[in-house]
């Protein structure tokens, strides 16, 4: 008997992303109504929480951050997970970052920016996040601070998508500009293999590891990286501090529950820095993968059962 | 349903997600929390009783209620209980349910000590295969514009 020949995958561009949709299971007609559900579902996040965006129902909110707006679920639900990751991360992962981004330059896509008008600034540290989040009244006060929801959409809009996808019955893969989330094996019933990006830009991954439920996301300064005044800056910033964080690491890869909380867990562990990432990894008990500047690789005992080949 | 209700309706389901997703970053510390609860198993004696005695048996039953008390008043975290009526010594079980000897239970990070360079490097690889297999997707910042 043949082998149903199914278009199961789909590729679209969302969030300055390449986006891949993978059906796993599911007959023709639910594959398809899925990987469109999977893609509506991933442009809602982008068209609601873009910064780039001045119509984005967040640019609406940023532009006036002092008082409540009457905002979208979706919107609540990407904030409300951004209030959990700065909490759970002890506030390493602080989308306050915005302001400290738009004065570094990056105030439009990176393909956009101006890397010659930025500047570093020095500010005080701030306190505690706490922006109002009421889904009873559908109410959002971000207090006076605007955010960036980089840091953790495309991780959630991948769970998002997964979801829209399960609602056909249809399990899969869901991949956002390498960050991203599974929800099952793939259509052989094996784990997904899924290759760590060289940093040096090398086709061949630095290692391999399978998942078959969760999400991994990397935090990388490979290409999102400029010169200000002759120092060299990236987009991982340290919130304390407002300045590029992450000293000593050019890529950290995590594994996690979610799309949503490996992205968060990947940036907080980036920032742990070369000199605090393992002890970082093993209080949180992460799923992490790192390569510093010098090239070394190395990895948290959490990692180990999940790396299927690491380059020799 | 109102424009405003169907709202709230959709509302709570992120509540709940957020809940979930603050439960998976503590995870580590709801884990622990769970071990605390399940960890401190009262070490109380076994009365011992003549067999056949309607006296012992009085007083192994007015044991038992000790013991009985006892455990209720660890529960609420106090190790000392209520003197026998028949001028016994007071029975004391375990320690204070504040106590966290749960932890040392609890799971241990399987990692060697922290130090100021990475520790956790296991510098034999997962396989020797010169070529990696097959990738799916890769995950690194190329994707992203």
């Amino acid at each position: 008997m043949p082998v149903e020949q199914i278009a199961r995958e789909l590729s679209t561009t969302a969030m300055a992303s390449s986006v891949r949709i993978i059906a796993a299971d599911g007959t023709e007609d639910e594959v398809t109504m899925a990987l469109r559900a999977a893609r509506g579902s991933i442009e809602e996040v982008e068209a609601t929480c873009s910064r780039f965006d001045a119509s984005s129902e967040l640019s609406r909110v940023n532009a006036r951050p002092s008082g409540p707006h009457e905002v979208s679920a979706l919107l609540l639900e990407m904030v409300g997970l951004a209030v959990t990751g700065h909490q759970g991360t002890t506030g390493r992962f602080d989308p306050r970052v915005l302001g400290d981004l738009e004065r570094m330059g990056y105030d439009r896509t990176f393909l956009e920016m101006n890397r010659e008008g930025g500047h570093l600034a020095q500010r005080p540290p701030r306190g505690d996040w706490a922006p109002v989040v009421d889904p009873h009244r559908a109410l959002l006060d971000l207090r006076g601070a605007p955010i960036d929801l980089g840091g953790v959409a495309k991780g959630a809009a991948a769970d998002r998508a997964l979801r829209a996808m399960a609602v056909h019955g249809v399990h899969g893969l869901v991949d956002i500009g390498g960050d991203g989330a599974v929800s099952g094996p793939d259509g052989l019933g094996a784990p997904w293999s899924i290759g760590i990006e060289d940093p040096d830009g090398q086709e061949e991954p630095v290692a391999v590891f399978a998942l078959s439920r969760g999400g991994y996301a990397t935090s990388s300064i490979r290409l999102r990286h400029w010169e200000i005044a002759g120092t060299a800056v990236h987009h991982l910033l340290d919130p304390v501090t407002g300045q590029p964080g992450g000293e000593g690491l050019r890529s950290v890869t995590v594994l996690a529950a979610s799309g949503a909380m490996a992205e968060i867990a990947a940036k907080a562990a980036f920032l742990a820095g070369r000199s605090g990432i393992a002890q970082h990894a093993d209080d949180e008990s992460l799923a992490c993968f790192w390569i510093d500047v010098e090239g070394r690789r190395s990895w948290s005992a959490a990692m180990t059962p999940s790396l299927i080949w690491v380059r020799p | 349903m109102t424009r405003r209700r169907a709202k709230r309706s959709a509302a709570m389901g992120p509540a709940l997600a957020v809940a979930a997703a603050a439960a998976s970053v503590t995870g580590v510390a709801v884990a622990w929390a769970a071990q605390g609860v399940g960890g401190t198993a009262a070490s109380a004696p076994t009365p011992t009783t003549a067999a056949g005695s309607d006296a012992d048996a009085t007083k192994a039953a007015q044991l038992r209620a000790q013991i009985h008390a006892a455990r209720a008043q660890l529960a609420a975290g106090s190790t000392t209980t209520t003197a026998p009526t028949d001028g016994a010594a007071p029975v004391t079980v375990g320690e204070p349910a504040s106590q966290p000897v749960a932890y040392a239970t609890a799971p241990t990070p399987t990692t060697s000590a922290p130090s100021t360079v990475p520790t956790t490097t296991v510098t034999a690889p997962p396989t020797t295969q010169p070529a990696p297999p097959p990738t799916t997707v890769v995950t690194g910042a190329s994707g992203a514009g």
